[in-house]
């Protein structure tokens, strides 16, 4: 009984970060400005740091490397960029989940925000030293719109887990 | 079940390890091509995902083309009508030209100019990440396609093929800052390089002397320099020409032709042109 629901479970998980991969890869509508894309947020970020928050036992750094090589895959990055990013948060994460859990949602949102600040930079410093790409400080708007996202991609995972999980 | 309050131990070595396996694989990616080959084969196993980020899009356009109303339509197909009649009048002319320009580049020495074999493909993806500009088609190795391959649209250049999986190829925009196109003036002849100016939507031109010739509205086509882009494909239009006395080289912005943001179809080049040498003498390419 209990390999059954840790395996119905695991597909769950799979299905929300194959979605936060679409979200994340969506083309923007034609006639909307390219610009806008800074403002998308970081699902698959959200996605695995509400993972690891809620079941740290069976979501934790292996699964965000493979994410993230799978997503860098899809998206043709530098092979192991969203691995390290994922990582990263997931290593936050798994290091203060208890803390975390006990606050509220929209605490929780700020330390998301400021986490993901954290690891963009990180990111921005490694694409930097590797290919002098001009960068923009718009970059960092994305961080700030997955913590305002945060709520939702709590509330909403949160519905799934009870639904399918526990 | 695990004591609630139980820490998690050994979480430093194993993020320290996966970390620097993360650097370890960037920096391979980065500076060697070891990683290709496996991009290419196993990439070509996330095409069903691109293509399924592409429904959202194309259901959107068909959701608001099921709304448009018959005497739109019929207008529309009217107005291509007419457009098609202006084309074929353009190329009956163009069979007798192409003729004559071969003959005179015989009697000057030169190799006849080859028409480029083209392929179509359709747009299946775009790069999310805004600081870069590339699109994902629907072609890959598969149909023969390579790596430095041209790609044009209707109305110009569109970019070159950087990256390849089985079934689909990614294409470098001629608006990422990292790609560069050597140009000419439609007019004159004058030879810059245009790079992609990144953020900004338009070209950048880059060391042009401050007394060029060059004009607002001048037509820039590919001069076909590093054979790599073919040479006669419009690149970009001249929109702001300044020169600054105070620095050797003058301020220049371009508009591309092609439609960058366009989300169908693009036309990979198959440029069956030799590259020939500065005196004429014909170099045989086996691509």
């Amino acid at each position: 009984m209990a390999v059954d629901i840790a395996s119905r479970g695991n597909w769950v998980i799979a299905i929300t970060l194959l979605m936060a991969l679409l979200l994340a890869i969506l083309p923007l509508h034609t006639g909307i400005p390219a610009e806008l894309g800074y403002l998308r947020p970081d699902w698959l970020a959200l996605v695995i740091i509400y993972w690891t928050l809620a079941l740290p036992d069976r979501i934790g750094l292996l699964t965000a490397f493979a994410t993230g090589l799978v997503a860098d895959l899809v998206m043709g990055s530098l092979f192991g960029l969203h691995a390290l990013s994922l990582v990263i948060a997931s290593s936050f994460t798994l290091a203060a989940y208890q803390q975390v859990r006990m606050l509220a949602v929209w605490q929780q949102a700020i330390l998301v925000g400021v986490m993901l600040s954290l690891v963009e930079l990180v990111v921005l410093v490694v694409v930097l030293l590797l290919s002098q790409r001009d960068f923009s400080w718009l970059s960092f708007l994305s961080p700030l719109v997955s913590g305002l996202v945060w709520p939702w991609v709590f509330l909403g995972l949160r519905a799934l887990r009870r639904r399918f999980i526990n | 079940m695990k004591a609630l309050f139980q820490k998690r131990d050994g979480n430093g070595i194993q993020t320290s390890a996966l970390i620097l396996a993360c650097v370890i694989m960037i920096s391979i990616d980065a500076y060697t091509p070891w990683l290709q080959f496996f991009r290419k084969v196993v990439g070509a196993a996330m095409e069903p995902v691109l293509i399924i980020s592409t429904l959202p899009n194309h259901a959107a356009d068909s959701f608001s083309g099921f709304f448009a109303t018959r005497s739109a339509l019929k207008d529309e197909i009217d107005q291509l009508k007419r457009e098609i009649l202006e084309m074929q009048t353009r190329t009956q002319k163009m069979a007798a030209l192409l003729d004559e320009n071969n003959r005179m580049r015989a009697l000057l020495g030169s190799a006849e100019r080859v028409q480029e074999k083209v392929l179509i493909a359709e747009i299946i993806g775009v790069d999310p990440d805004p600081n870069r500009s590339r699109i994902i088609v629907d072609k890959g190795s598969n149909d023969n396609v390579k790596i430095g391959q041209a790609v044009i649209d209707d109305r110009g250049l569109v970019g070159q093929v950087v990256a390849l999986t089985l079934g689909t190829s990614t294409i470098l925009l001629i608006s990422d800052q990292t790609q560069a196109v050597p140009v000419r003036t439609l007019r004159g002849g004058l030879q810059i390089i245009v790079e992609g100016g990144g953020k900004k939507a338009n070209l950048v031109g880059r060391h042009v002397p401050n007394t060029a010739d060059l004009q607002v509205g001048d037509s820039l086509v590919t001069s076909g320099l590093g054979q790599v882009f073919p040479s006669g494909y419009p690149v970009a239009v001249v929109s702001q020409f300044e020169p600054s006395p105070g620095n050797p080289f003058a301020m220049i912005s371009a508009v591309p032709s092609a439609r960058l943001s366009s989300r169908s179809h693009v036309l990979i080049l198959f440029s069956a042109a030799r590259p020939m040498g500065f005196s004429g003498e014909v170099k045989d390419d086996v691509n």
